[in-house]
């Protein structure tokens, strides 16, 4: 014989298509089974997308922190240093630096503060800026002159500026002891622009570096400082050393060859690497963590769906023996649980989706709040729903795996036999 | 049509055509055997010559366990002959050697012909249960490319009276309803063999003579052959049937017990 008898082209094609129709159908009208082999799947499934969807949600969350916040671009030096005008002409110079700006000593960079009211702030941070300073919005005004300043939402707050805080006059009251009497110098001040908290969170004020050289002459002693005498904006030319600087690299990457630098010329500095390590660990962290559950999770899974799928596939046997009798090869009868396997599978994640979005949903109203603006909770791309499927696939086939092997083993002749 | 009527029609026809092949051939068997079991258990069942024509009825009968069943199997490619059987398919146009297939292990090739040759009504119902009644009749159809439904299966579903049971779940059926739908089923891709074992011994005696009037005068409409398995002698002869029946053999020169089916004078 050359070929069998009743085959004719398309054969293969045609059985297949049936024994996809038969699998549906059988599945259909088993629904309740089917609805339980979906639950099944689904509830192991949704919280493992959950999972997934708040450690990419946490982890992108923390990377973009690091990409769009410039302090973690900043280089600090550490202590006191003696830094020669020389030094910032070099540092500016250099292609991974991005900004450079004269500092005072730690201990000079801070002034009190009376507002309007003349109610007294103590210890307000004061920042040495200038044209390009990454900590300030795009297009702000830059202190031209020690007398104008930009401060910060925070302190604009405290000190009860509305409208925006423009023009409002406040003044910085610097203090020193002297040959044993306490003195204090009070330099007024002009608010010309409000630093967004987004931007700069603490209390502090944005100042012509004069201004801080000038605090920092009159503590020492060297400089008379009354409400009258108004610093110039060359005050701090005449400086040939400044105790430290404000110093960022160009981007992430410039941070650690920059801090390096620095410290071949003895400069002790410090900077946001190990922040940029920590978020690497902790996402080799979770995603090992993640794997660990996803893996128990997965073969859960298989266990469930398979057991009950051969549950099934033994309490059909006759249906099979009938199937084969009736000429389907044992690879369709076989095919079956597979089939069924898939469809249920994709059912569970079709259902444990709609519960991942229902949940990423409420993940980000309650704890989205917590996030800078435009912040999510929980998260996943396009890569993640394919590698799910990919993976649902996968396990749907493993786990009909003892069922398709329980229904080849069927012969036609059972399906004669009325015994089943 | 009565179940009188329809007894006394089939009984006319089969009357005519007994004892001897009235169509084309279809099946030629020579020295047949098939065996059960092993150790003291095997149980050996033979068929010394058999030969089938189309449309040709032919009961195999005997007692409960004396082989039917077994013998059905061979003759339905779901059991192996042992070697040494002339077993030949002569209803394609070119001989299938039956025995050489199943020397060769060609699953393939023996279910491709169960499916576009032979039809099987089970004892009872044999339907799936997840299809409807137009889904059961259209299985064997389907996987043989044949267009859903022609005149010849609009007949056989009206002759069976199944029309308003076509879309309805076997589990809602009678048992009788039940084998009417099967025999349709097994009819629908007009097989040249239909295959029965006890169509009726699940069913009261008036039904089961009702239902057996219909299989018999279906396959004769459809032009099939049909071979019947069934313990009720006295009915098989009261219809004039070819008669092909088991005569148990307590040992034979193996020490193996056993039966051999041979077809009664007419």
């Amino acid at each position: 014989m050359s070929a069998p008898v009743g085959h004719r082209p398309g054969g293969a094609m045609r059985a297949s298509r049936e024994t996809w129709r038969l699998a549906w159908k059988d599945l259909w009208h088993d629904r309740r089974t089917m609805a339980v082999f979906v639950l099944t799947v689904a509830a192991i499934v949704a919280p493992l997308l959950l999972l997934l969807g708040l450690k990419n949600g946490a982890i992108t969350q923390l990377r973009e922190t690091l990409v769009s916040d410039p302090r973690n671009l900043e280089v600090i030096i550490y202590g006191s240093a003696r830094l020669p005008r020389a030094w910032f002409a070099e540092m500016a110079a250099r292609d991974d630096v991005s900004f450079v700006v004269p500092k005072t000593r730690t201990i000079n960079a801070s002034v009190d503060v009376l507002d309007a009211e003349r109610r007294l702030l103590p210890s307000i941070e004061l920042l040495p800026t200038g044209p390009g300073d990454p900590l300030l919005p795009q297009g702000v005004e830059i202190p031209p002159d020690p007398h104008r300043v930009l401060v910060s939402e925070t302190l604009a707050a405290q000190l009860g500026l509305g409208g925006g805080g423009r023009d409002a006059d406040i003044t910085a009251v610097i203090k020193r002891t002297l040959d044993g009497e306490r003195q204090h110098a009070r330099v007024p001040l002009t608010v010309i622009g409000v630093v967004p908290e987004r931007h700069f969170a603490r209390a502090a004020i944005f100042a012509h570096p004069a201004l801080l050289v000038a605090a920092e002459d009159y503590r020492d002693g060297t400089l008379a400082l009354g409400a009258d005498t108004p610093i110039g904006a060359d005050h701090a030319a005449a400086r040939e050393e400044f105790a430290n600087a404000r110093v960022y690299a160009r981007d992430l990457d410039a941070v650690a060859p920059l801090a390096a630098h620095l410290r071949a010329a003895d400069i002790e500095v410090r900077t946001q690497a190990e922040r940029i390590a920590t978020v690497q660990a902790l996402d080799r962290t979770f995603t090992f963590l993640f794997r660990v559950v996803a893996a128990i999770g997965g073969i859960g899974c298989a266990l469930a769906l398979g057991g009950a799928l051969w549950v099934n596939a033994d309490r059909k046997r006759r249906a099979s023996a009938m199937l084969r009798l009736f000429g389907f090869g044992r690879l369709a009868v076989a095919a079956l649980p597979v089939l069924q396997a898939v469809i249920v599978a994709l059912g569970g994640l079709l259902l444990a989706l709609a519960v991942f979005t229902v949940g990423a949903g409420v993940f980000d109203v309650v704890l989205g709040a917590n996030l800078p603006d435009g912040g999510y909770v929980s998260r996943l791309g396009w890569g993640d729903l394919l590698m799910a499927t990919a993976w649902m696939l996968l396990v749907a086939v493993a786990a009909a795996g003892a069922a398709a092997w329980r229904s080849a083993r069927v012969t036609p002749a059972e399906g004669l036999r009325d015994v089943l | 049509m009565t179940s009188e009527r329809a007894l006394s029609s089939v009984g006319a026809r089969t009357g005519a055509t007994s004892g001897a092949t009235s169509g084309a051939p279809l099946l030629e068997v020579a020295d047949l055997q098939c065996r059960r079991g092993r150790g003291p258990d095997a149980y050996r069942v033979s068929l010394p010559r058999l030969r089938l024509g189309a449309g040709d009825v032919l009961a195999v009968t005997g007692a409960s366990g004396s082989g039917k069943s077994t013998l059905l199997e061979v003759l339905g490619l779901v059991a192996a002959p042992l070697p040494g059987a002339r077993f030949t398919w002569l209803g394609a146009g070119t001989p299938i050697d039956l025995s050489a297939l199943w020397r060769r292990d060609a699953e393939r090739g023996l279910a491709t012909l169960r499916a576009s040759g032979i039809g099987f009504v089970m004892q009872t119902g044999g339907l799936l249960p997840f299809l409807t009644v137009r889904e059961n009749l259209g299985i064997n159809r389907r996987l043989l490319g044949l267009p859903e439904t022609d005149d010849g299966l609009e007949r056989l579903v009206e002759h069976l009276e199944l029309g308003p049971l076509l879309g309805a779940l076997p589990a809602r059926l009678s048992v009788g309803q039940q084998q009417r739908a099967s025999i349709g089923r097994a009819l629908a891709h007009r097989p040249a063999l239909l295959l029965a074992d006890e169509p009726t011994s699940a069913l009261d005696p008036r039904l089961a003579e009702r239902v057996l009037a219909l299989l018999l005068e279906s396959a004769a409409e459809a032009g099939t052959a049909v071979v019947l398995a069934t313990h009720e002698q006295a009915r098989v002869r009261a219809l004039g049937l070819r008669e092909l029946k088991a005569e148990t053999v307590e040992l034979d020169a193996d020490g193996t017990a056993g039966a051999v089916f041979s077809e009664a004078a007419a």
